[in-house]
């Protein structure tokens, strides 16, 4: 190896190591090795080294020098991560208040069905039921649309479509036609899953709702093939609570503050 | 092994070192080659400090408040078509601590000399 390949060599551990600092961390440490790199070669220069012997010695400091490059790194640090400020806005407080909601509604339904044993789902009272049942699904309507509209400039096209897939589930459902929950817990896993991805949510949270949302759907259509003996079953029914109390959570994460969306890009 | 807090290690003495003998020639601050040519003419050394170690000493020299520096002007070095430059002064702190460090030294051989001298 010459003396350029052996300097191109020394530049791309440097920026190797340096990687992840404060630009201003990384760019002195890369001239100051430059102007070394760059002495080096006059000397060379000036004294008639040959090409060999001085891409040898460059290697050799290179080599030995990594430990304390290594080292040296890892007294640097992380490059401080850039937290996007997060603030409660009205639109989230919304989202987040109409989720919790939601999540409650159809969570405290399916708990009352689940301790209480009947033989459908009716809560207490007729009323009772249908009122968890519009609330929750108004709520979830929310939950799944807001979010997607808050984000709308970010989100990709299958989060969108998503979105409006489950908030048609949601609204179905509220109107009576429960087969219809069967998409909901699909196109909510999307959705927060993409809401994970643009740094919304955590990726934690949206794994927790995914798989709590796979048990909902073990449930419904559970439901679906042997109505009373899901209902009996008091452990399949509990599987359905973790969903709606993963919308609860998320609810709570909105109303305490998500960062802001960004500002579509204007063309010129 | 564990350095002791606050203690200069060999290779810093000798940047310290070398810092004071450029200063005494006229040259007030110093790069990092330069540093490092003069260290090795100082030890008789075949080559010259590896870039790691050399400029993670400069970097712990200068946190410590031993050494201060500057970057030059960029337009001199892309004038001369070469990379902007760093330059190293010894702080008063740096001359206190290698004084310091040579006279432990010093102090840490004594005792050596004299148990030669007895026997």
């Amino acid at each position: 190896m010459n003396g350029r390949g052996v300097t191109a060599l020394v530049r791309g551990w440097v920026d190797l190591y340096t990687r992840g600092l404060p630009p201003p961390v990384r760019t002195a440490r890369r001239d100051e090795v430059d102007d070394d790199l760059w002495c080096q070669h006059e000397e060379a220069d000036a004294v008639g080294r040959s090409p060999r012997s001085l891409a040898g010695e460059i290697l050799l400091r290179l080599f030995l020098g990594m430990p304390a490059d290594l080292s040296w790194r890892a007294s640097q640090g992380r490059a401080p991560v850039h937290v996007p400020e997060r603030s409660p806005s009205m639109a989230a407080r919304v989202i987040g208040a109409l989720a919790v909601i939601g999540g409650a509604s159809w969570g405290t339904m399916i708990f009352f069905t689940a301790i209480s044993n009947p033989t459908d789902w009716t809560v207490t009272t007729p009323t009772a039921d249908m009122f968890l049942i519009m609330t929750g699904g108004l709520g979830l309507t929310g939950g799944i649309l807001g979010p997607a509209w808050l984000y709308q400039n970010e989100i990709r096209a299958q989060a969108g479509l998503a979105a409006a897939t489950g908030c048609l589930g949601t609204v179905l459902v509220a109107l009576g036609a429960y087969e219809a929950f069967l998409v909901v817990p699909i196109a909510s896993a999307i959705l927060v899953w993409e809401m994970a991805h643009i740094g919304v949510l955590s990726r934690a949270l949206a794994v927790v709702h995914g798989l709590s949302g796979a048990a909902f759907m073990v449930v419904f259509i559970s439901s679906q093939i042997d109505y009373v003996a899901t209902l009996s079953n008091h452990l399949l029914i509990a599987l359905g609570v973790p969903y709606m109390l993963s919308w609860i959570v998320i609810g709570a994460v909105f109303l305490r503050g998500v960062r802001a969306a960004h500002e579509p890009v204007r063309g010129g | 092994m564990r350095r002791r807090e606050g203690a200069l290690v060999p290779l810093e003495v000798s940047i310290l070192e070398a810092a004071i003998d450029l200063r005494r020639r006229g040259v007030p601050e110093a790069h990092g080659f330069m540093l490092a040519k003069e260290m090795r003419e100082e030890r008789h050394a075949r080559r010259l400090t590896a870039y790691g170690t050399l400029y993670k000493a400069l970097d712990r020299l200068e946190r410590a408040g031993l050494l201060e520096s500057r970057w030059e002007d960029p337009n001199i070095g892309a004038g001369e078509g070469r990379p902007r430059r760093r330059f190293y002064r010894l702080t008063a702190a740096g001359e206190g601590a290698l004084a310091q460090a040579t006279d432990e030294m010093s102090e840490a051989a004594l005792p050596r000399s004299a148990a030669v001298t007895v026997t």
